[in-house]
């Protein structure tokens, strides 16, 4: 009997996946992300079950709580690592111009789709097989029936195929991969906290565990739908937006809006001039690189950022009027919501921008450019930062607004702030200075922090993608680095109980001491009892916090100034003698001209 | 004194050696031609000289300044062209050289007739204001040039500045490269387009894997190699005994019959090209044409190299 040929193959898939085989980074996140989840499984096993080393018994049938933390670390695992993954599918292939050779492939724009999709979500499912022998010990515990693995396990890959698709279509949508990556993210937000997200969780698997096989899977589907929904799209976006030009729909959207102004002014209030603008600005004359960071960048130019101020900030004093009409308790959770969204956008943004300085240069091929001028490389960086200062004045305003509107509300009202544990717990009437201090302090140091941080990183990144990627985890790395002291304070706490009887709660607070150099202290002791672990008065927490984080931020910035030359690629040899004296004579020079206007 | 000198640079990325013990000097004035297959190491080169390399073994020296000791020296002097345009595509085209011109520390009372000067030098006053992101390749390569003529350096190294070109840019391109050098200015030029470099350089060098292969003038370096000059005759009077007779030419290797006509090659050490015609003259030959090949570049690059990279 002759069987028919079947010529099935898969080159798309198989190119992805030896791509990322012989990438470092796949390894290194890989351990990195067991390492994680094992010592997050120690602590849950300790703490969920409130194991006791005199009667390793009692653990027996208490596997489903620690089943339940598993599966969030598997959520955690596909939140944030996934997006990252897929993302950058279909933007690099536009980045490096490989998408029309794609198209003139054999393969259909599906099985490219379904090939790249493939290629993403198989590694991503890898590393979760990685907790496989957590589970199973959870399973030995007993207290999970076989029905509740097979739906964790359901719930868990259609969860992944849904981030995948999702990301997918940001990035057949996306022009970089830049646009894709925060587009992920913020779309993932959205959809997991507007949409079904928590409702459709909960009944799945957030409460109670998860349930019967049948009932998870009935509760997937719009988990399912939604995922096939965003790969239909990607399908549509995949040929529609093969090759977009870079539209700048923004800076077009406000020179449109300039001009517009401009006409209003002159028709109805006869071209009143309240601010002269600098005819100075128009060329640059001394610092060339700050004056194209500040009026030529979306995210730089004052103009631009007052508009995008004002409208933020309209809708919002909208909003906070509508809450004012609401219950205390309500208006605090919001206002805290919001303040909360704003620092995550306004962080967003600056590590974004920041990483990309450098980096955005060396993928234009403009870095060579600059480099063979005679301007010191410490000069070229301190420039370039001059755009994401004034971003950072611009992303602190709302964040101010917020914090200021609800101090004074509960000043004016004297009504608790219901919302904090810990604001109860000092008191009203101290509670809103101590919440404006550290909400300033948040401010004042995290910003610079942030920046610092995303110019180091765009400093050594040879694309953009990769110096804001790699300074967004960085920086979600320095906020969770107190969690891997919660071990060692368990450990102790075991070992206390063991030798001399001590309470299982009564831990070595090195998490407590740790959680002073993390940036989230302020949102902890905010939001959270956590200031029961502090070791220390919560001011002094505060102080010692910014303290730290200054001194890190100067740190950073002086490293990235001393080692310019080497991180920009250029010749140091001696110091420029020639700069400093030209310029003090130029600056002599114009201000000399200009008093004599 | 030469306006660069390079003197055994090696230039190492990881194991890779990309340059391996080059050595030139380039005196005022001249026009250097580096040609190279692509991975040859000329941009590695290059980029030393531009400051733009911290790790290499050698010494090199743009005016006798050491580059790796005085880097900001030499970018006093030094004009460099990427073989990427290098443009900020979202200023117009005054703007872009006034971002130059400032970062380049030239006085601002001096900086609008400057950009004046280059902009009418490189043919785009017209475009003055145009956006940078609208103008054609080879617009956007002479606002490179300008941008590199902005401090008016002694020195310009240029990488592969017609890469890309269509005809008439790269022209274009090359008719402002002769008025360059009519300028008394130092080029340091490479490329893949031969027979452009040598209307235009005055040295070439021929890099291969990381090393220097020749060096000289064009006509140096064809005596080198030992090359024929290819003369193309139609004769009037075509016999056995005249066809013998320019055999017996001193100098003359052989004579081939093609359709219409001859090709004599001669060495033309032995005898010059003036030399043969009036031989052929004297055989009766009833020359009704003459035309010796133009020596190309091509023949000494193909001889010279066989397409290895470092």
């Amino acid at each position: 009997m002759i069987w028919p040929r079947v010529h099935f193959s898969l080159p798309l898939l198989g190119k992805e996946l030896t791509e990322q085989a012989a990438k470092r980074r796949t390894y290194v996140l890989r351990s990195l992300y067991a390492a994680c989840a094992f010592i997050a499984g120690y602590v849950a096993v300790i703490t969920t079950t409130q194991y006791d080393p005199r009667n390793p018994f009692a653990v027996l049938g208490q596997g489903r709580l620690l089943f339940e933390t598993l599966l969030k670390l598997e959520f955690a695992g596909i939140y944030l690592f996934l997006p990252a993954m897929t993302c950058g599918a279909i933007t690099v292939e536009k980045e490096r111009n490989t998408l029309g050779l794609l198209f003139l492939t054999r393969l259909r724009p599906s099985a490219i789709l379904m090939e790249k999709l493939l290629g993403r979500l198989l590694p991503m499912l890898m590393t979760l097989l990685l907790l496989l022998p957590l589970l199973a010990f959870t399973y030995s515990l007993g207290g999970v029936a076989t029905s509740d693995v097979w739906a964790g396990m359901w719930i868990v890959f259609v969860t992944a195929f849904q981030v995948a698709a999702l990301s997918l279509m940001c990035s057949a949508w996306s022009r970089t991969t830049v646009g894709a990556f925060l587009g992920s993210y913020l779309l993932m937000v959205a959809l997991f906290a507007v949409a079904y997200g928590p409702s459709v969780l909960k009944d799945a698997y957030a409460v109670g565990g998860p349930g019967p096989a049948t009932t998870a899977f009935f509760s997937s589907m719009p988990i399912l739908l939604s995922g096939a929904i965003c790969l239909l799209l990607a399908r549509v976006f995949l040929i529609r937006r093969a090759y977009v030009p870079n539209k700048k729909r923004l800076l077009k959207f406000f020179s449109w809006l300039d001009q517009t102004f401009h006409k209003w002014n002159d028709r109805y209030a006869r071209g009143i001039i309240l601010v002269k603008e600098n005819p100075s600005q128009h060329l640059p004359e001394f610092a060339p690189v700050s004056w194209r960071e500040t009026t030529k960048t979306i995210l730089g130019a004052f103009r631009y950022l007052f508009r995008m101020v004002i409208a933020i900030e309209i809708p919002l004093m909208f909003v906070l009027a509508m809450l004012s009409g609401q219950s205390v308790r309500s208006m605090s959770t919001a206002v805290d919501v919001l303040l909360n969204l704003a620092w995550m956008i306004a962080a967003l943004l600056i590590s974004v921008k920041s990483a990309s300085l450098i980096a955005s240069e060396r993928v234009r091929e403009t870095l060579d450019v600059l480099l063979v001028t005679p301007m010191t490389s410490q000069n070229i960086v301190d420039q370039k930062l001059r755009g994401v200062r004034r971003l950072m004045g611009a992303a602190s305003i709302p964040i101010i607004t917020l914090i200021c509107w609800q101090s004074f509300w509960f000043m004016t009202t004297s009504q608790p702030m219901y919302s904090s544990t810990f604001r109860r717990f000092i008191g009203s009437e101290t509670g809103y200075w101590f919440f404006l201090f550290s909400s300033l302090v948040a401010i004042c140091v995290y910003m610079p922090f942030i920046c610092n941080v995303g110019l180091y990183v765009g400093l050594r990144a040879r694309t953009q993608t990769r110096a804001a990627i790699v300074t967004i985890a960085v920086l979600f790395a320095i906020c969770l680095s107190p969690l891997i002291l919660i071990p060692l304070d368990i450990a102790w706490a075991v070992v206390a109980q063991v030798s001399i009887g001590a309470p299982l709660a009564s831990g070595s607070h090195l998490s407590g001491f740790g959680a002073i150099f993390s940036p989230l202290l302020l949102f902890l002791i905010d939001t959270s009892p956590y200031y029961q672990l502090l070791p220390v008065n919560p001011w002094l927490a505060v102080i010692a916090n910014g303290a730290f984080f200054s001194i890190a931020t100067r740190f950073l910035r002086a490293r990235c100034l001393k080692r310019s030359d080497e991180l920009l690629g250029r010749a140091s040899g001696d110091i420029n003698p020639v700069i400093d004296v030209f310029e003090n004579d130029m600056q002599s020079a114009l201000e000399a001209q200009r008093s004599a206007v | 004194m030469n306006a660069v000198t390079i003197d055994d640079l090696r230039v190492s990325y990881g194991k890779v050696k990309a340059v391996r013990g080059i050595s030139l000097e380039i005196p005022r004035g001249e026009v250097f031609g580096f040609i190279g297959p692509n991975g040859a190491g000329k941009s590695t080169t290059i980029k030393v000289l531009a400051t733009l390399l911290t790790r290499y073994s050698g010494k090199a020296f743009i005016n006798g300044i050491d580059v790796s000791k005085k880097p900001f020296h030499v970018r006093e002097k030094i004009g460099y062209m990427p073989d990427f345009f290098g443009v900020y595509e979202d200023l117009t085209a005054r703007e872009y050289l006034h971002f130059f011109a400032a970062a380049y520390r030239i006085p601002i009372g001096r900086r609008k007739a400057v950009v004046d000067d280059v902009l009418e030098l490189t043919d785009l006053k017209e475009k003055i204001d145009a956006s940078v992101e609208a103008l054609s390749r080879g617009m956007k390569q002479r606002l490179a040039l300008a941008r590199v003529l902005i401090h008016d350096p002694d020195v310009l190294l240029l990488d592969e500045p017609a890469s890309g070109l269509d005809p008439r840019a790269r022209i274009e391109v090359r008719e402002l490269l002769k008025e360059l050098k009519g300028m008394g200015k130092t080029i340091l030029i490479s490329s893949h387009i031969l027979h452009e470099l040598s209307q235009l350089c005055t040295q070439i060098g021929i890099i291969e894997a990381g090393k220097m292969v020749a060096q000289g003038s064009l006509d140096e370096i064809y005596e080198q190699l030992k090359l024929l000059r290819v003369v193309h005759v139609q004769l009037g009077e075509v016999s056995n005994g005249v066809i013998d007779g320019i055999r017996a030419i001193h100098g003359v290797e052989s004579v081939e019959q093609q359709v219409d006509r001859f090709a004599i090659r001669l060495e033309e050490a032995k005898t010059s090209i003036e030399q043969l015609h009036a031989a052929l003259y004297e055989l009766g030959a009833g020359i009704r044409m003459f035309q010796p090949e133009a020596m190309d570049m091509e023949t000494v690059f193909m001889k010279l190299t066989e397409g290895k990279t470092a």
